[in-house]
């Protein structure tokens, strides 16, 4: 695998991308939930926003860190998704929240790496940070972008998901949609690209397509009569290639 | 959280910044702990105050909530134009009423009728629309809903009380991008004669994710 630092979005083709599985089998980071099997009932009674009474401060906490760090929204999922594997399949949702807080302030410079965990320990940090700039609203900017590429897609054309994805950087391909075909619903504007923006990159703005799968074929083992279920997925134009134009 | 809130015998660790009667025996895992080191820490150094915090969980707690997307619904059921405009650009409507910002930067509005169900999920995170629902329940970020949604809707909705008819297709929105998806639910029937504010009270959280009904919301 390579670091997140040198990771590109690249597509391998052809004879050394069989696909031979379903792809809600294939090597999948753990963030990556959709269509997996193995997990129980939805607790429907779970229904209120925070459940610890730590929770509310968590969020808000998370959320100055992120403006603190100057972590863009991407880069912010990147963070959570970096948790250890084990941890991120057993730690509640807000926990992982207040452990990327830890993490970006740490990358971004605002606190020591240990100060954290000097704290914790009962210890006052070192190393304290001497900026003083004020924390401000992270989520202010917004990520839709105008872009001069030509749109290569229209609503009605059949497009297929690349397969082979590196997934040791940032993506917004869910899994199950890997190497599949859909059709384009909506044309969704141009929006910064979370696979570059994560890691800065930049932003190289791309189009966005809501694309429609028919769920029979993404789970041809399950008991799914074609037509009557189907996944819409937002996708960015770099995930896509062309499989038939509309007529 | 913590076991040890009741062990005295780690003497040094009198000094802690926040003793709140567990400062004694530390559980590093402790999230609520992480919580009040990172906050006193940016508080110590200038670049937060508590007050702040305060005022960005109440904002969420109490100012942003479903309560935004239920007069949306309501005003779609009532004033046909409205409807219209809506399902052509829903981020202009709803910001007719007020309402948009993070995590609401494009909204998208998706009619259900008697041949389409629609379902939203997050299967990446927990992407939801923020301005017009608030924060997301417990359960919308679990892994049991991210995990299943996409692929046992029914089974799904079933665990919500939600029966949706053999025939009618079920279509999952799984926003993994910045597009936000606001369930238009169908108007309960014999509510015909309702004025928008009596309607907006039927039109629930759950079915504007599209897990319920409107109208039968526990």
């Amino acid at each position: 695998m390579h670091s997140p630092k040198s990771a590109r979005l690249t597509a391998m083709s052809g004879a050394s991308d069989p696909i031979v599985e379903s792809p809600s089998r294939v090597d999948r980071p753990p963030h990556d939930l959709g269509g997996r099997s193995g997990y129980g009932p939805v607790r429907t009674d779970e229904g209120e926003i925070f459940g610890e009474p730590w929770e509310p401060r968590a969020f808000a906490v998370t959320q100055f860190a992120q403006g603190l760090s100057e972590f863009n929204t991407d880069a912010f999922r990147h963070g959570i998704e970096r948790e250890d594997p084990d941890l991120y399949a057993t730690l509640g949702y807000f926990d992982r929240w207040i452990r990327n807080a830890e993490r970006m302030l740490v990358e971004g410079g605002v606190v020591a790496t240990d100060a954290v965990s000097a704290r914790l320990a009962g210890e006052e940090p070192i190393g304290r940070t001497e900026r003083t700039t004020d924390a401000t609203a992270p989520l202010g900017r917004g990520a839709a972008r105008p872009t001069s590429s030509p749109q290569l897609f229209d609503v009605g054309d059949r497009v297929r998901v690349l397969h082979g994805v590196d997934h040791s950087g940032h993506s917004r391909i869910p899994g199950y949609v890997r190497g599949q075909a859909g059709i384009v619903e909506i044309v969704n504007d141009s929006w910064v690209f979370p696979d570059t923006h994560a890691h800065g990159r930049g932003e190289e703005p791309c189009w966005v397509y809501a694309v429609r799968f028919d769920a029979a074929a993404l789970w041809p083992e399950d008991a799914i009569v074609a037509g009557s279920q189907s996944v819409v997925v937002d996708l960015y134009e770099p995930y896509l290639t062309l499989d038939r134009k509309s007529d | 959280m913590s076991s040890d809130h009741d062990h005295h015998d780690h003497g040094p660790h009198d000094h802690g910044p926040h003793d709140h009667g567990h400062s004694h025996a530390v559980d590093k895992n402790d999230p609520s702990l992480r919580v009040e080191a990172i906050e006193s820490l940016l508080v110590e150094a200038g670049l937060v105050t508590s007050e702040k915090i305060d005022a960005l969980v109440d904002r969420y707690q109490h100012d942003i909530g479903p309560m935004n997307g239920a007069r949306v619904v309501a005003k779609a059921w009532t004033d046909p134009d409205y409807r219209a405009r809506l399902l052509d650009d829903a981020t202009a409507a709803i910001a007719e009423l007020g309402y948009g910002g993070a995590q609401g930067e494009k909204m998208v509005a998706v009619e259900n009728t008697d041949d389409v169900h629609n379902l939203v999920v997050c299967t990446l995170c927990s992407c939801y629309p923020w301005p017009v629902l608030g924060l997301p329940p417990s359960w919308y970020k679990s892994h049991e809903y991210r995990a299943r949604a996409v692929r046992e809707p029914r089974a799904v909705l079933k665990e919500f009380g939600t029966d949706v008819a053999d025939e009618t297709e079920i279509k999952i929105w799984d926003s993994s991008a910045e597009i936000r998806y606001l369930v238009l639910p169908q108007q309960p029937p014999g509510t015909d004669g309702l004025g928008e504010e009596e309607l907006a009270r039927l039109v629930g959280r759950d079915a504007m994710i599209g897990v319920r009904l409107a109208g039968v919301e526990s």
